[in-house]
């Protein structure tokens, strides 16, 4: 599956099937940091992800 | 941003069918685009009726920055202003005049004013003070959040007062006010933790009021998103506020992992209120002898920054 972070940048992950949020922890990226969406759909932390998924981060938190 | 149903692996919404686009851990509960607004602007009305914020006749003046929480703050409060009798809503922005910054703001409160359809003022530091933040803080840009913090009340009351506003409300998030409550905490600081800046104030000053309070940063968020109204702005540049940012990263962290941690911390805040109001010293209110304005020493906060700065804020005093 593919992660594209708040940044832009991308990441190829090799896991199989997870929870969204076990990815993210893994990523070390608090999921109440985020939003996420699939396909332009927004999913909640604990959607399951499978292996073709491209998830896209939003970061919520700015300063100011 | 849109939502979409049938998806593999999606929860769907605990009150319907479908696919749920918000995971609520207070309560474990998935909610749907419409039971996610329903439940955010029902939580705004609530704590709006039970803390008594707005009441009949008043004009509301909306600090509207045009960053994510006061947009969706000035969103809801006009989606709920049927439901109160003869109550006006006016947006006030404070351009401080940070480069490269405010400017998209700015534009964007114009443009939701606008679509609101909501009378709008602005004010700025140059007018009010002489110069814009960028000027006063060159060379002092580590104080930059406790300057601006000052200047931003002193604007934002001077536009309400202005606009013949009865109440201000800012956009302050649950995030906001839980980390409030623990920096104070750890600052020692009992009078600033029990202090309520929406109480009456025998018309001394507007009540300021944070309807905002109940609603996490990631609902307002996702709020945006599934109204189209998000834009990914910038960082305010000077947003080095140590404190904060670490209390911050330690209570995303702790609601993550104990979730309502942040409803807990405003519940005991709220029974400390309760339970120790009048016991511990916050002091009368006097008046400024500089400017007359309402404050606890001697001096307003604007007046002891004027002489700390050592610099004549000149232009037309709030």
């Amino acid at each position: 599956m593919k992660l594209i972070l708040p940044d832009q940048t991308e990441r190829v992950i090799t896991e199989g099937t997870m929870l969204l949020d076990q990815l993210l922890l893994a990523e070390g990226i608090n999921p109440n940091e985020v939003i996420a969406s699939r396909g332009g759909f927004l999913i909640p932390e604990d959607t399951v992800i499978g292996e073709d998924d491209e998830i896209r981060l939003i970061r919520i938190a700015h300063g100011g | 941003m849109v939502t979409g149903s049938g998806t593999y692996g999606q929860p769907r919404c605990s009150l319907c069918s479908e696919p749920a686009v918000f995971f609520y851990r207070p309560v474990q509960r998935h909610l749907c685009r419409t039971h996610l607004f329903t439940a955010i602007e029902q939580r705004v009305a609530d704590t709006v009726s039970d803390r008594n914020l707005i009441v009949q006749g008043d004009t509301v003046a909306v600090g509207l920055s045009g960053g994510k929480d006061s947009t969706a703050l000035m969103m809801i409060l006009t989606k709920l202003l049927p439901s109160w009798e003869n109550v006006r809503l006016v947006a006030v922005t404070v351009d401080e005049g940070i480069s490269g910054y405010r400017e998209e703001t700015v534009r964007s409160a114009d443009r939701l004013a606008r679509t609101l359809g909501v009378e709008h003022r602005h004010v700025t530091f140059p007018d009010l003070f002489g110069d814009s933040l960028d000027a006063i803080l060159r060379g002092r840009e580590s104080q930059a959040c406790t300057i601006c913090g000052i200047l931003r009340k002193k604007a934002l009351a001077s536009a309400a007062r202005d606009a013949g506003a009865t109440k201000l409300a800012t956009g302050h998030n649950l995030d906001d006010e839980a980390q409030s409550v623990l920096m104070n905490v750890l600052r020692g600081d009992l009078p600033r933790l029990v202090r309520d800046s929406s109480a009456d104030s025998s018309g001394r000053f507007i009540p300021r009021i944070k309807p905002l309070r109940a609603v996490s940063e990631k609902e307002i968020a996702t709020y945006l998103l599934l109204h189209e109204a998000w834009m990914d702005l910038p960082e305010c540049p000077y947003a080095r506020h140590a404190l904060r940012r670490e209390v911050r990263s330690i209570l995303t962290s702790l609601e993550y992992h104990h979730p309502g941690t942040m409803l807990h911390l405003m519940e005991s805040k709220g029974k400390i209120e309760k339970n120790c109001i009048g016991a511990i010293a916050t002091g009368p209110l006097h008046s400024c002898r500089e400017c007359g304005d309402p404050c606890s020493g001697e001096l307003c906060q604007l007046c002891q920054l004027k002489k700390t700065l050592d610099r004549e804020l000149s232009g037309n005093r709030p």
